[in-house]
């Protein structure tokens, strides 16, 4: 009861409501829509400048570009769809302008843009960022997590929780790693302590057959989607 | 950066809440933060002094964040563990890694307290 009139109203209303309610439940209709079509859908972190964009240019030599669709994630420019355009790959651009990461229904209002017939791969670049896009659901069914040699190996120490949900962690630009004197050793006891599930792939745009582990885990996991019958 | 978007979502889902019970005015909202959200506690209230102001109903309000250490449910031992300050995800008792979060990832609007005109 009030106890300032007296009047039967509480003053204390419980609420529990969880924030990002309304963003889940847009990412966990994409989730369901994608695998009704077949469609296995890739949420690509790292920081700026750790090879997102390369990732997907190099799969592309793999995996036919018009199998590949992509929603770019980026405060501004679209340099990186225009990277992509040139591989033969649907692109949708996203500018967040001040946002730090990409949102459910900013993706979700892309896909309805999109043109996903014959599309196997729906790839979402985030923001560049190890921060902000960690544990925000957009519809993906796996994380993958790029960092590169460059960034140094203490990575997985300062920013633990994009690490602990990947499904698949890569060190890029490794053939550079003798140059920056990238600790290999301390970075993957690390990472192992955060996550002992995800494997953790070398990767160069230098080195070709590095990327063929890297299709075979996306081709694997898109079989193990299509045949799974529950959302994360 | 990071903080202002949940601000924001708070601030939305606290009018939306106010709307429904007749709220005039609001004195305190109690907020839990998850400690693998990467939220800070004090961004998010920094954040919400600034924007309460445009808001009648909120400007007497005082935001109140409460840190929710996270807990795991071990699939191997069955049994439900807090994890405090870590992002290490294995089970204290059986040290299995087989678990699944079921706190420390939210931020949840706890309860709002009704203030006077």
């Amino acid at each position: 009861m009030c106890q300032e009139c007296g009047c039967s109203e509480k003053e204390t209303i419980q609420v529990e409501k969880h924030i990002h309610e309304a963003n889940n439940k847009i990412a966990h209709d994409s989730w369901h829509m994608l695998k009704d079509k077949d469609i296995f859908c890739l949420n690509i972190m790292g920081g700026p400048g750790c090879g997102k964009t390369s990732f997907i240019e190099e799969i592309s030599k793999y995996i036919p570009p018009q199998q590949i669709a992509v929603i770019q994630g980026d405060l501004e420019s679209d340099i990186d769809k225009q990277r992509l355009e040139a591989q033969g790959i649907q692109t949708y651009q996203i500018n967040t302008h001040s946002g730090c990461h990409l949102t459910a229904e900013m993706v979700s209002k892309a896909i309805e843009q999109m043109n996903l017939e014959d599309i196997y791969f729906l790839i979402i670049e985030n923001v560049g960022n190890l921060v902000c896009p960690a544990g925000v659901r957009l519809g993906q069914h796996s994380n993958i997590v790029l960092s590169a040699t460059t960034e140094g190996s203490d990575k997985p120490k300062k920013y633990p929780i994009i690490f602990h949900d990947a499904q698949l962690i890569l060190i890029t630009k490794y053939d550079l790693r003798k140059y920056v004197e990238f600790d290999q050793t301390r970075y993957l006891a690390d990472v192992t302590e955060l996550n002992k599930k995800a494997p953790i792939l070398t990767v160069s745009t230098k080195q070709k057959e590095s990327w063929d582990e890297v299709v075979q885990w996306l081709a694997k996991e898109r079989q193990a989607l299509l045949i799974h019958t529950h959302c994360h | 950066m990071h903080e202002l978007n949940a601000t924001k979502r708070i601030i939305k889902d606290v009018l939306e809440t106010c709307k429904k019970y007749d709220v005039k005015q609001v004195s305190e909202i109690v907020v839990r933060v998850g400690i693998l959200t990467s939220f800070e506690a004090e961004p998010i209230k920094y954040y919400f002094s600034t924007i309460k102001e445009e808001y009648p109903i909120l400007t007497k309000a005082k935001l109140i964040i409460l840190i929710e250490d996270s807990e795991i449910y071990c699939k191997t031992c069955k049994k439900e563990n807090i994890i405090k300050n870590s992002y290490l995800m294995e089970c204290p008792e059986c040290g299995s890694d087989e678990v699944k979060i079921i706190k420390g990832q939210d931020v949840i609007i706890q309860e709002i307290k009704r203030g006077t005109k």
